[in-house]
C-alpha cells in the first residue's frame, strides 16, 4: 500500500488532501489523452493511495468508537457496512437502533433543509421542500419496521404482477438513498431466515427495486441466486406447481417423471408426517424408493439440508437412505424385508386361492407353504446378490487411490477372477462355472473402465442393465457357435477382461500422477 | 478553432472558447437555442425555428426528436427522400456550423460534440458519423453531464468539491458524480436512461388529454396532433408555476377546454419519476458516497425545471438542488470549454478532465457450487463500469474439462450478473490442445477501453503465447466509410436558404403555422402571407425589413390575443 504512496512521492503519513494534490500535480505531465499507459499507472497508484489513506482514517475513527456503538448509531453502521456476505446475514443492530437512526436522520435532514431554505429560497424550491417535509413528517410517525416487513412479504407471496412494485415505489421511506440501503440489507436477512414462499418473478421485482443484482452491490450474485431459487422452490412446493416440479425431477431430459401423477404422489408422500409403517407400504412398489430419492436430489441441486417447509425432514432422511443403492442402511433393509414378506405372503395367498377355486387339482396345504418359502428364499437370495453385486461394482469403480484400505484386493480382483476361471475351465469338470466367472470378470472390467474413463467406444446404451442384457445375448450366440470348444470362449473373455483392466489402470495412473 | 456543440433532442447549441471564456453563437434569428427540427421543402432544407413551425403546417415533411433513433438504422421519409438519423443530425450540425462560421468569420473543421453519458457504442459512433456528414472532424465526444460540470466547476475552481449533475434533457436522462480539486475534474460515476426526458412527460400529458376527451390519436390528422402537442408543451412549462391557464384548443369541428393542476400532473408523471430513481441510486452506489458527502446537486437540461424534479431530489437526498446555472446552456458552455481544452487554450492549460466508461464489459463463465454442480451463464466483469478511462484489464480463464478441444470467449456488456440479461458484443473461439490437462490450456483475455470509448479484445494462449484479436461484429445500425462518402455527396445537393433569408423564412413559417391554428383568422393570415411573399420577390431589402417587422408585430398581437 505504501508503495502507491511512494509512487506519488509521498510519505506514509500523507493525508487525503496530500494524495490528491500530488495526483493533480503529476497529471499535468501525464495526461490521459496523450499518455494513456502512464496515466493508467498513475491512476492505479492514486486509487490505491486514496483507499489506503481513507481506510487508515476510517480505522482511526471507528476503533475507539466500536465499544459504545449505541452512543453513535452512525459509526455502527459504517463499520458493519463493509463485510457481511449474504450467507451470514444476521441482525446487525437491534430494531430500535435502526428506528432511532431513521428518525435521527429525518431530524438532521429537516435542519439541513431549513438552513437551505434560509439561504436559497426561490418560489419553486419552497414548494418542493414544503411537500417533502410534509411527507417526511408523516412517515416518521408511521414507519414501523415489523409492519413493513410483514406487508412486504405478504405482498411478495400473494400479489399479482406489478402490485409489489407499485407498493414499494409508493413507500416514502424508501425514497431516501440511505434508508433504502439499510432496509434492503434487513429485508434480505429477513427473507433468509423466514424463507417465505416467493415466486421467482416476485423476487426479481424485489431484487430489481433494491438493486440487489447490481454488479457491485454488496451482495454476492451467486448467493442471491441461491436465495431466489430456494424461495421459488418453497413457492412451487407450497402451491403444488406439479408441472414445474415434474420438470425439475426430469432435469437431465430423461423421461423419468415428467409424469404429473407420479410427482403428485411423491410430493404427497414427502409432506406427510413420518410414519414407518406407511412408508414401508409405499416402498413396496418396485423402483419407488429410488424415484423418491432422485426427486429429492433434483429439487435443490442435491442440497437436502433445508428443503422447504411442508416437506418433512424425517421423510427426507428415510427416503434418502432407502433409495440409495450404493449403501446398506436400515430403511433399505426394512423395505427389502417388507417386500420379501409381503411377496411370499402373496405367493401363499395365490396358491391357496388356486386350491380353493380348483379343488380337483388336489393340492396339499404344505405346497402353499413350500411355495411361499421358496419365493421368500429366492427373493432374499436375488436381492442379496443384487446388493452384493452392486456393492462390489461400486467398490471396484471408486477412483484409484492407493491410500484406501484393501487397495491391493481391489486392484487384484479381476486378475484373480480370470485366473480362477481359467483354472476351473482347464479342469473341465467346472466348465459352466468357469464360463460364468469369466463373463463376470469381463463385465466387471468393462464397467469399471467405462465408469472411470468414459466409454471405450460409444456403442453401448447408457444403462448398465441394457448393456448387460446385450452381452448375455451376444454370449448366448457365441456359446451356440462355440459349442464344441468351450475353452476358446473362456479364454477370449478372460483375455479381454485383462486387456481392459490394464488399459484402465494405465489411464488411472496418469490421472493419479497429475 | 475547435467548436463545442450540444446536439440535443429538442434544442442544439454551438459555442467556442474565446478570449472572453466560453461563448455561444446565436443563430440567424438571434437565439442561441436552435430547435433540433428538420423540414424539407422541395429540395431545400429548413432547420430550427422555421422547421419547428412547419411541424404543424407540414407534418409530413418535418421531423423532430431524431436523436432518440441515433445508432439505429431507422429511416425517416421527408417528401421524396428518406433520411437516416445521422443525416438529420448532420443537417442540424450544418446549420449550427454556419452560425458559428458567421460569428467567427472562419471555416470550422473540428468540433467537440456532447453526447448523453449513457450513450452506447453504436450511438456514439453514429454521432461521430453525423459530424463527418456535416463536414467536420469530431475531435472528441464529451459526456453531457461532464460538460455541464465543466461549465459549473469553472465558476468555482478554487475550492475542492464533490457534486452530482442531474441532467434531464428533452430525450435523455443522465446522472454524473464528479469531484473537482486542484483543476482536476474527476468523474466518479455516471448512470442514465437513454429514453427518458421531457418528451416523455409531454407524452404523458397528451395521453391524459386524449383520455379525458375520449379522443383517439389515429382519428386526428397529423396537423391537429402536432398542434395539440405544441399547445400541451406550452402548458407543461406553465404547470407548477403560479397559475396555469386552462387550455383551449379546437380539433376538427369541436373545441375543447382542458386544465390540469400540479397534483394531477405529478401523478401522471409518477412512473417517469420512478424511473429516475434507479440511475441515481446506481451512480451513488458506484461512487461509494453517502448523500451527505455531496456538496451540491446541480440540475441541468430544460426538463429539470419541472417541479417534480426538485421534489425528487429533495426526497432522495434530503436537501434542495442548486440551480444557478442556466439549465439550457450549461452543456453547450461545457462543450465549448472541452473544445478549448482540446485546442490547448492557454487559459485552460491547467485543467485536466478524467472520465469513466459507463458500462461494465466482461465475459461469460460457469460457476461451481459447493455440491460440485456446475451453473452456467454467469457474467464475469473485466472492466467494471465507472472505472476511469483509458483502461486496460486482463484476466486468466481455463477450460472447464480435460480434453476440451474448444474454448469460446464471449464478450458481453451489461450490469446483470447473469449474461442472459446483458448485451452480447461478440465472441471468439479458440482451438485447444486436447492432450493437455485443462490447467495448462488457460488463456489471458485483455480488454482495452480507450478515451473515445472504443473496445479492443485480445486473447493470448498461455501455453503457446499465440495471440488472437477480436473484431467486434459490424453493427447493422452503423454507416461504413463508403456509405458516409456517398451520403455526403447526396446531402450536398440539398439547398439551404441563404442566411439573410432565414428571418423571412422563419416569419413565413410562423404565419403558416398560425394559419393552421386559428380557424377564424385564416383569410386574414392568407392575405398577409401572400403579401409578404410578394414583398420578398421584390428583393427590396429595406421594404422587406419593414414588412417583416410589421408582420411580426401583427402575428405577436394575434397570438397574445388567443
Amino acid at each position: 500500500m505504501s508503495r502507491a504512496l511512494r509512487e506519488l512521492g509521498l510519505g506514509s503519513d500523507a493525508d487525503e488532501r496530500a494524495v490528491k494534490r500530488a495526483y493533480a500535480a503529476r497529471l499535468k505531465t501525464t495526461r490521459p489523452d496523450t499518455d494513456p499507459e502512464g496515466f493508467q499507472a498513475l491512476n492505479a497508484a492514486y486509487q490505491a493511495a486514496l483507499a489506503w489513506v481513507q481506510s487508515k482514517a476510517a480505522g482511526a475513527n471507528t476503533i475507539p468508537m466500536a465499544p459504545e456503538a449505541d452512543a453513535d448509531a452512525d459509526a455502527d453502521i459504517d463499520t458493519s457496512e463493509d463485510e457481511l456476505p449474504l450467507g451470514s446475514i444476521t441482525r446487525i443492530f437491534s430494531q430500535d437502533a435502526l428506528f432511532d437512526l431513521l428518525n435521527a436522520d429525518e431530524q438532521t435532514s429537516h435542519h439541513r433543509d431549513e438552513a437551505f431554505d434560509h439561504t436559497l429560497r426561490s418560489d419553486e424550491n419552497i414548494h418542493a421542500s414544503a411537500t417533502a417535509e410534509e411527507e417526511r413528517g408523516e412517515d416518521s410517525e408511521r414507519f414501523n419496521l415489523d409492519i413493513f416487513f410483514n406487508d412486504c412479504t405478504a405482498l411478495a407471496v400473494h400479489s399479482r404482477d406489478g402490485e409489489l412494485l407499485d407498493w414499494l415505489n409508493a413507500q416514502p421511506v424508501l425514497w431516501s438513498l440511505q434508508h433504502k440501503a439499510q432496509i434492503a440489507r434487513w429485508l434480505l436477512g429477513h427473507l433468509h431466515e423466514q424463507r417465505p414462499a416467493i415466486e421467482a418473478r416476485r423476487f426479481d421485482e424485489l431484487a430489481d427495486f433494491f438493486g440487489l443484482l447490481e454488479l457491485n452491490s454488496d451482495y454476492d450474485a451467486y448467493l442471491i441466486q441461491r436465495l431466489r431459487h430456494r424461495l421459488h422452490l418453497a413457492w412451487e412446493v407450497k402451491t403444488e406447481q406439479l408441472r414445474a416440479l415434474a420438470q425439475r425431477a426430469a432435469m437431465d431430459g430423461g423421461s423419468v417423471s415428467a409424469d404429473l401423477r407420479q410427482t403428485q404422489r411423491i410430493l404427497k408422500q414427502l409432506c406427510r408426517p413420518a410414519n414407518t409403517a406407511q412408508a414401508l407400504f409405499a416402498g413396496l412398489m418396485p423402483m419407488y424408493p429410488s424415484a423418491v430419492r432422485r426427486f429429492l436430489y433434483r429439487l435443490d441441486f442435491g442440497n437436502l439440508e433445508d428443503l422447504p417447509a411442508p416437506i418433512d425432514p424425517e421423510q427426507i432422511a428415510f427416503w434418502e437412505a432407502a433409495g440409495d443403492r450404493s449403501r446398506i442402511s436400515a430403511p433399505r433393509l426394512q423395505i427389502g424385508a417388507a417386500r420379501c414378506v409381503v411377496y411370499s405372503a402373496l405367493a401363499v395367498l395365490i396358491v391357496l386361492l388356486v386350491k380353493f377355486l380348483a379343488p380337483e387339482a388336489q393340492l396339499e396345504a404344505s405346497v402353499a407353504m413350500n411355495t411361499g418359502a421358496t419365493v421368500f428364499a429366492a427373493m432374499l437370495a436375488g436381492w442379496l446378490a443384487l446388493i452384493g453385486g452392486q456393492a462390489c461394482l461400486d467398490w471396484q469403480c471408486l477412483p484409484e487411490d492407493d491410500t484406501l484400505p484393501l487397495y491391493w484386493s481391489r486392484w487384484s480382483l479381476i486378475p484373480f477372477m480370470t485366473a480362477a476361471a481359467v483354472t476351473l475351465d482347464l479342469s473341465l469338470r467346472w466348465a459352466s462355472i468357469a464360463t460364468v466367472l469369466s463373463m463376470a470378470a469381463f463385465l466387471l472390467a468393462w464397467h469399471r473402465y467405462r465408469r472411470r474413463n468414459g466409454p471405450l467406444f460409444d456403442l453401448a446404451p447408457r444403462r448398465p442393465i441394457w448393456s448387460a442384457l446385450g452381452f448375455v445375448l451376444a454370449f448366448c450366440a457365441v456359446l451356440a457357435l462355440l459349442d464344441r470348444a468351450p475353452h476358446v470362449l473362456v479364454g477370449t473373455l478372460c483375455g479381454l477382461a485383462l486387456v481392459l483392466w490394464t488399459l484402465d489402470l494405465r489411464k488411472q495412473r496418469v490421472v493419479m500422477e497429475r | 478553432m475547435i467548436v463545442g456543440i450540444d446536439l440535443g433532442t429538442t434544442h442544439s447549441l454551438i459555442g467556442a472558447y474565446t478570449e472572453h471564456g466560453s461563448t455561444l453563437f446565436p443563430n440567424a434569428l438571434g437565439d442561441p437555442l436552435t430547435p433540433s427540427v428538420v423540414s424539407v421543402d422541395g429540395d431545400t432544407v429548413l432547420v430550427g425555428q422555421a422547421a419547428r413551425d412547419r411541424l404543424i403546417s407540414h407534418p409530413q415533411h418535418t421531423v423532430a426528436s431524431f436523436k432518440r433513433w441515433m445508432g439505429s438504422s431507422r429511416e425517416t421519409r421527408l417528401g421524396d427522400r428518406s433520411f437516416r438519423p445521422e443525416e438529420l443530425s448532420a443537417l442540424v450540425l450544418r446549420s449550427l456550423l454556419a452560425d458559428a462560421e458567421t460569428a467567427l468569420g472562419e471555416k470550422i473543421a473540428e468540433a467537440v460534440i456532447s453526447v448523453p453519458a449513457y450513450f452506447s457504442d453504436a450511438q456514439r459512433k453514429a454521432t461521430r458519423s453525423a459530424g463527418e456528414l456535416a463536414g467536420v472532424r469530431v475531435e472528441r465526444l464529451i459526456n453531457e453531464p461532464t460538460a455541464a460540470a465543466l461549465a459549473y466547476g469553472l465558476q468555482q475552481r478554487e475550492q475542492e468539491s464533490r457534486f452530482l449533475v442531474f441532467d434531464l434533457g428533452g430525450g435523455t436522462f443522465d446522472v454524473s458524480i464528479l469531484e473537482c480539486f486542484d483543476n482536476v475534474f474527476e468523474v466518479h460515476a455516471s448512470a442514465g436512461d437513454n429514453f427518458l426526458g421531457g418528451e416523455d412527460f409531454l407524452d404523458a400529458l397528451v395521453e391524459a388529454f386524449l383520455q379525458d376527451h375520449a379522443l383517439r390519436r389515429q382519428a386526428m390528422s397529423a396537423q391537429e396532433y402536432a398542434q395539440l402537442r405544441r399547445r400541451l408543451e406550452a402548458l407543461k412549462r406553465e404547470v407548477g408555476g403560479t397559475t396555469a391557464a386552462p387550455l383551449q384548443i379546437s380539433i376538427g369541428e369541436n373545441s375543447y377546454t382542458w386544465s390540469i393542476d400540479e397534483d394531477r400532473f405529478a401523478r401522471l408523471c409518477e412512473p417517469l419519476v420512478q424511473r429516475m430513481r434507479t440511475p441515481i441510486e446506481r451512480a451513488m452506489r458506484d461512487a461509494k458516497l453517502q448523500p451527505t458527502q455531496l456538496d451540491e446537486i446541480v440540475l441541468v437540461g430544460g426538463a429539470s425545471r419541472m417541479p417534480m424534479v426538485a421534489r425528487l431530489v429533495s426526497r432522495m437526498f434530503g436537501r434542495l438542488p442548486l440551480r444557478h446555472v442556466n439549465p439550457d446552456q450549461a452543456i453547450a458552455l461545457g462543450a465549448s470549454v472541452a473544445a478549448g481544452l482540446k485546442s490547448r487554450n492557454a487559459k485552460l492549460d491547467e485543467i485536466i478532465l478524467t472520465d469513466v466508461c459507463p458500462y461494465t464489459l466482461g465475459t461469460q463463465i460457469a460457476r461451481c457450487d459447493p455440491n460440485g454442480q456446475i451453473h452456467n451463464g454467469y457474467f464475469h466483469p473485466i472492466i467494471l463500469r465507472n472505472s476511469t478511462v483509458p483502461i486496460s484489464r486482463e484476466d486468466v480463464f481455463y477450460p472447464m474439462h480435460d480434453q476440451q478441444h474448444q474454448l469460446t470467449i464471449d464478450i458481453f456488456q451489461g450490469e446483470n450478473p447473469l449474461v442472459a440479461n446483458n448485451i452480447k458484443l461478440g465472441e471468439i473461439t479458440l482451438e485447444l490442445d486436447k492432450r493437455k490437462p485443462n490447467e495448462e490450456n488457460g488463456v489471458t483475455v485483455r480488454f482495452t477501453y480507450d478515451i473515445n470509448g472504443l473496445l479492443q479484445v485480445e486473447v493470448t494462449e498461455l501455453a503457446t503465447q499465440r495471440r488472437h484479436e477480436l473484431l467486434l461484429e459490424q453493427n447493422p445500425g452503423l454507416l461504413t466509410p463508403e456509405d458516409i462518402r456517398a451520403r455526403v455527396a447526396a446531402l450536398a445537393e440539398l439547398k439551404v436558404h441563404p442566411r439573410n433569408q432565414q428571418e423571412n423564412i422563419a416569419v413565413l413559417a410562423r404565419a403558416e403555422r398560425l394559419y393552421e391554428e386559428f380557424m377564424h383568422e385564416r383569410s386574414q393570415l392568407q392575405d398577409w402571407i401572400m403579401h409578404f411573399r410578394a414583398t420578398i420577390e421584390s428583393q427590396d431589402v429595406a421594404l422587406i425589413e419593414r414588412h417583416r417587422v410589421q408582420l411580426l408585430e401583427a402575428l405577436d398581437a394575434l397570438e397574445a390575443q388567443a
